[in-house]
């Protein structure tokens, strides 16, 4: 295969590299080294910042931030609920941030008005009574899922191309400049060429291994963050708390459900990030000073992603002292490595800036001219999409007695019909139960995949799409990677549902022997 | 309201403790939150599917692992209880299931491995009659139908991975699978319930009979979901037996599981018509106690909720699922009593990192800790009430799902917390002048 340029990484920067150089109609073609979203993209907040979080600290970012902010509430609208948010002070928490944070955003030109606690509580009446300061700023939540999606498949139809499961490993450059690249399909173990004259790494937390494939040096610190969802959302507005970065200081509602971040955690290991019992207690337990009701609400799943953090060398033990701000990387000036470009760190706020910027410069190295246009470009989303919103799909049931019997709800915690599973699967090469989540939201619920997996499992079986005998290792392979999420917040109400569905698995499936 | 015995928890081990005492002649009384976890369940009896939990092979015999699990395990339900009236359990609930019209096939000395709706087996030791062809150790050919709509039987997924493990010598069926989509049960949506009942028509029969009849090749053995009837599937069975000239099993779906809820419902039905009073949908249950005895219960917390009185007590409330454990983010409580329970500090400790671990999560364990007489003990091993027996999973040191015993642990234990209580209650009975 041959192409102008190979995009390395399917999360949001790669995603968004990939529709800027579609749109400027640039021949190229992302490799993926499992699905897209499956690294950092798809393991955070969901939260389309303001800026102001970063307003004191790193005025740069939150300058970026609260661009892009306005940019994606235009051109992404169906995936962003601008709900806004507070940033909340205890009695607890630095007097004095508050009137920083003011202050700040104030020089940034960044909306944060101070309103009167009780006006809060009204808005908010989950919210602890102790709040002795609010300032509202415009926080969203966005689902980086869909926005990622809609940015590859945009893409798509100008003419890119796009490859899951490949994995990259090994880059060719002759006399300092790129050529091509070899990648190894992961499903078949299958051998992949192409040649390209330039390469984006937008490998997020693989970056740094993908540089050094070139011959080139890239270091980045690793920083694991923990979330934890709950059932219920509690509130209607992004919470901050009003204090310098910490643990557990933004809660963010998500259609039916309310997420609870972060932590940080310098580690070495990027595979597989998982949550700890000891980082969930603590998430709840700070979420709980703000908001009461947390610690009675179900908790349904932890999870957990690895920042990609510049300065490494700079850093001292807490990584959230470093700047997010993102760092772009011309090899060919930094190692003698022409047409290979590094774009790593930054926040998912900001990805679409993070393309532009990137693909300005190959643009240039290109001697071309094309200029971007993503910014003023909405983009495309299917027509029954609707930002995970439990209520149209109760409005699109109806009354109990009006199911029709071929409208089978397979999912019942999201309200996902067996024709949107079979149509899923029947657009696309599905190889495991997650993929189909993700598209579908069968499975994200209170119960977690714990009764319509083995229907999900039935329905990929049924569909011809996967080898025979393979259908079990799919569904333990499931069920594995649920438990490292439910296992976290295994507790009350979850320990008890879980028992249940344990049954299922071991005293009625016997999969446990098989 | 005095009773000799009252049972809390009308899951098997309730309802068999329930019979037992009823049977000794007691005046018994059922108090339960829910219906019982017989819903939840298959409706097969599993005796000891694996010993020692991580073998890979089935046990052919429960009983004849009995006694290593003793010297194992000591503490294991079925280890205090012991061989001789785990079998004489067994004999009494399979002798009930044939009065109430539900009989169950199999023995305690015998393992049957039945398919499941994966196309998986699982060992059991007493089923349902109309379980009964679906024997992987029957050799010949079986067709799985399936109705469209009914989500949780795909028996293409079940043909596939049974014939995997036909080919592999595991199992002597082979399997071949068909989907039925037009026959009409009213407005009704396709669950297990609503089938099982149009299932107890003769016109939906016929329309069924007419469906199959086409695809069915002489010689197989026909597999179908367990919907075949709520209230007499024995008829229903019969009745398709003859029609097709076939034989037909069901085979055990996930919850709710109509095999379940018709054991319950008959069971229900028989305590009742012996003078078994139950009363079930409580939300609320407050003990009244007097040092180192209980009185009874309270349903609620006012003066003027009644209160039940007894002079023994069965606790037979499962574990977390049941009701009968629960927790919060460091410590597992008993719910009704807080007898004490022996867990691990670190929450972490309550499981392990592989769900599917063969020897089992170490949380499937956690339950009160019982005397030879199935008394709680404290961890001193001091009986903590004089009256009180434990029957079923809240007992300790049993995990029903990794050994496949949870339908045996239920009976056997049921069955001897209910003659423990009954002949307590016979010593102690309350006098009527106590205010009544």
């Amino acid at each position: 295969m041959k192409t102008e340029v190979v995009v390395i990484g399917g999360g949001a920067t790669g995603a968004g590299v990939l529709r800027d150089l579609a749109l400027r109609g640039i021949e190229a073609v992302l490799l993926e080294q499992e699905e897209l979203t499956s690294g950092t993209s798809g393991r955070n907040h969901g939260l389309l910042h303001s800026g102001a979080r970063y307003a004191v600290n790193d005025p740069d970012s939150a300058r970026e931030c609260l661009a892009e902010n306005k940019i994606l509430k235009k051109i992404a609208s169906p995936c962003i609920e601008p709900m806004g948010g507070f940033f909340l002070a205890l009695p607890q928490d630095p007097p004095h941030y508050a009137d920083d944070l003011l202050r700040a955003c104030a020089g940034l030109d960044l909306p944060a008005v101070e309103v009167p606690p009780a006006d809060v509580l009204q808005k908010e009446p989950a919210l602890s009574p102790k709040i002795k300061r609010a300032i509202c700023v415009p926080d969203a939540s966005i689902d980086p899922f869909r926005l990622i999606r809609s940015n590859v498949e945009e893409a798509e139809r100008l003419g890119a191309k796009i490859f899951p499961h490949r994995r990259v490993v090994a880059i060719f450059t002759a006399d300092g400049t790129i050529h091509g690249l070899q990648a190894i399909d992961s499903k078949t173990g299958e051998e992949f060429h192409i040649a390209c004259r330039f390469i984006i790494n937008a490998a997020g937390v693989w970056a740094g291994s993908v540089a050094r494939m070139a011959g080139a040096r890239l270091d980045i610190l690793f920083s694991k963050g923990s979330l934890v969802i709950l059932n219920r959302r509690l509130v209607n507005s992004v919470i901050n708390r009003c204090r310098p970065p910490s643990n557990g200081d933004i809660l963010v509602p998500h259609g039916p459900a309310l997420i609870i971040g972060t932590t940080s955690q310098t580690v070495t290991a990027i595979e597989d990030p998982s949550p700890e019992e000891e980082e969930v207690d603590l998430l709840l337990s700070e979420g709980e000073t703000i908001l009461p009701e947390i610690g009675s609400t179900r908790a349904i799943r932890a999870y957990a992603g690895v920042r990609p953090l510049m300065g490494a060398r700079e850093a001292g033990e807490d990584s959230r002292k470093i700047s997010r701000d993102f760092l772009l990387l011309d090899h060919g000036e930094a190692d003698q490595i022409k047409g290979l470009f590094s774009i790593v760190g930054g926040k998912l706020t900001t990805y679409r800036l993070m393309a532009e910027r990137t693909v300005d410069e190959i643009v240039k190295a290109m001697g071309g001219k094309t200029s971007c246009t993503t910014a003023g470009k909405p983009l495309p989303f299917p027509e029954e999409y609707t930002f995970h919103d439990l209520g149209s799909k109760l409005r699109k049931i109806g009354p109990s007695k009006s199911i029709p019997q071929t409208g089978e709800i397979l999912c019942e915690c999201e309200l996902v019909f067996r024709e949107d599973i079979v149509r899923e699967i029947q657009n696309q090469p599905y190889s495991s139960l997650k993929e189909i989540q993700e598209r579908t939201r069968a499975g994200m619920g209170p119960c977690q995949g714990g009764f319509c997996s083995p229907r999900l499992t039935a329905l990929l079986s049924e569909s011809g799409k996967i080898p025979p005998g393979t259908s079990l290792p799919i569904l333990k392979r499931f069920l594995e990677e649920r438990w490292k999420g439910t296992r976290p917040v295994m507790w009350g109400p979850q320990l008890r549902e879980e028992q249940l569905i344990q049954a299922l698995y071991t005293e009625f499936f016997n999969l446990d022997h098989f | 309201m005095f009773y000799d015995v009252i049972v809390i928890g009308a899951g098997l081990a309730g309802l068999m403790a329930a019979e037992a005492a009823q049977s000794q002649g007691a005046r018994v009384l059922i108090l339960a939150r829910g219906m019982g976890s017989l819903p939840l369940t298959t409706g097969c009896i599993d005796g000891l599917g694996y010993f020692p939990r991580t073998a890979n092979v089935s046990l052919s015999s429960p009983l004849s692992a009995l006694p290593q699990l003793k010297k194992d395990y000591p503490h294991h339900p079925y280890a205090i209880v012991g061989q001789e009236k785990i079998m004489h359990a067994m004999a009494r609930f399979q002798e009930l299931c044939r009065v109430i019209g539900l009989p169950y096939s199999g023995t305690f000395n015998t393992t049957l491995l039945l398919p499941t709706p994966l196309g998986t087996y699982r060992p059991t030791c007493l089923v349902p009659e109309t379980m009964n062809q679906g024997n992987l150790s029957i050799p010949g050919p079986v067709l799985l139908v399936g109705l469209r709509g009914l989500k949780d039987f795909s028996p293409f997924l079940a043909a596939e991975n049974l014939n995997i493990l036909y080919a592999q010598g595991k199992v002597a069926s082979s399997f071949r699978a068909e989907i039925l989509g037009k026959l009409d049960w009213g407005k009704k949506a396709a669950n297990g319930l609503n089938l099982a009942r149009a299932f107890d028509g003769e016109d939906f029969r016929k329309a069924f009979v007419k469906n199959v009849q086409p695809i069915l090749k002489s010689g197989e053995r026909l597999g179908l979901p367990a919907v075949l009837g709520f209230h007499s599937p024995a008829e229903v069975l019969a009745d398709l037996k003859k029609k097709l000239q076939a034989d037909v099993f069901e085979i055990p779906m996930p919850p709710p599981s109509v095999p379940g809820i018709r054991l319950f419902r008959k069971l229900q039905m028989y305590l009742q018509e012996k003078g078994v009073r139950i009363i079930l949908g409580l939300s609320t249950l407050d003990p009244r106690q007097e040092s180192k005895r209980l009185l009874g219960f309270s349903l609620g917390f006012s003066k003027k909720s009644p209160i039940y009185q007894a002079a023994a007590i069965v606790l037979a409330t499962g574990k977390f699922a049941g009701g009968g454990l629960d927790s919060d983010r460091g410590r597992i409580f008993e719910t009704l009593l807080d007898l004490p329970i022996k867990y691990p500090q670190n929450r972490r400790e309550w499981f392990r990192p592989r769900l599917l671990a063969a020897e089992g999560q170490p949380f499937n364990c956690f339950g009160v800790e019982v005397n030879e007489n199935l008394q709680p003990v404290d961890p001193e091993g001091r009986v903590i009430y004089s009256n009180l027996f434990a029957a079923g999973a809240i007992i300790a040191h049993g995990d029903s799902m990794s050994e496949k015993s949870g339908g045996g642990i239920a009976i056997s234990t049921g069955y001897l917390a209910g003659k423990l209580a009954a002949g307590f209650g016979g010593k102690n009975k309350f006098t009527t002048d106590k205010n009544g």
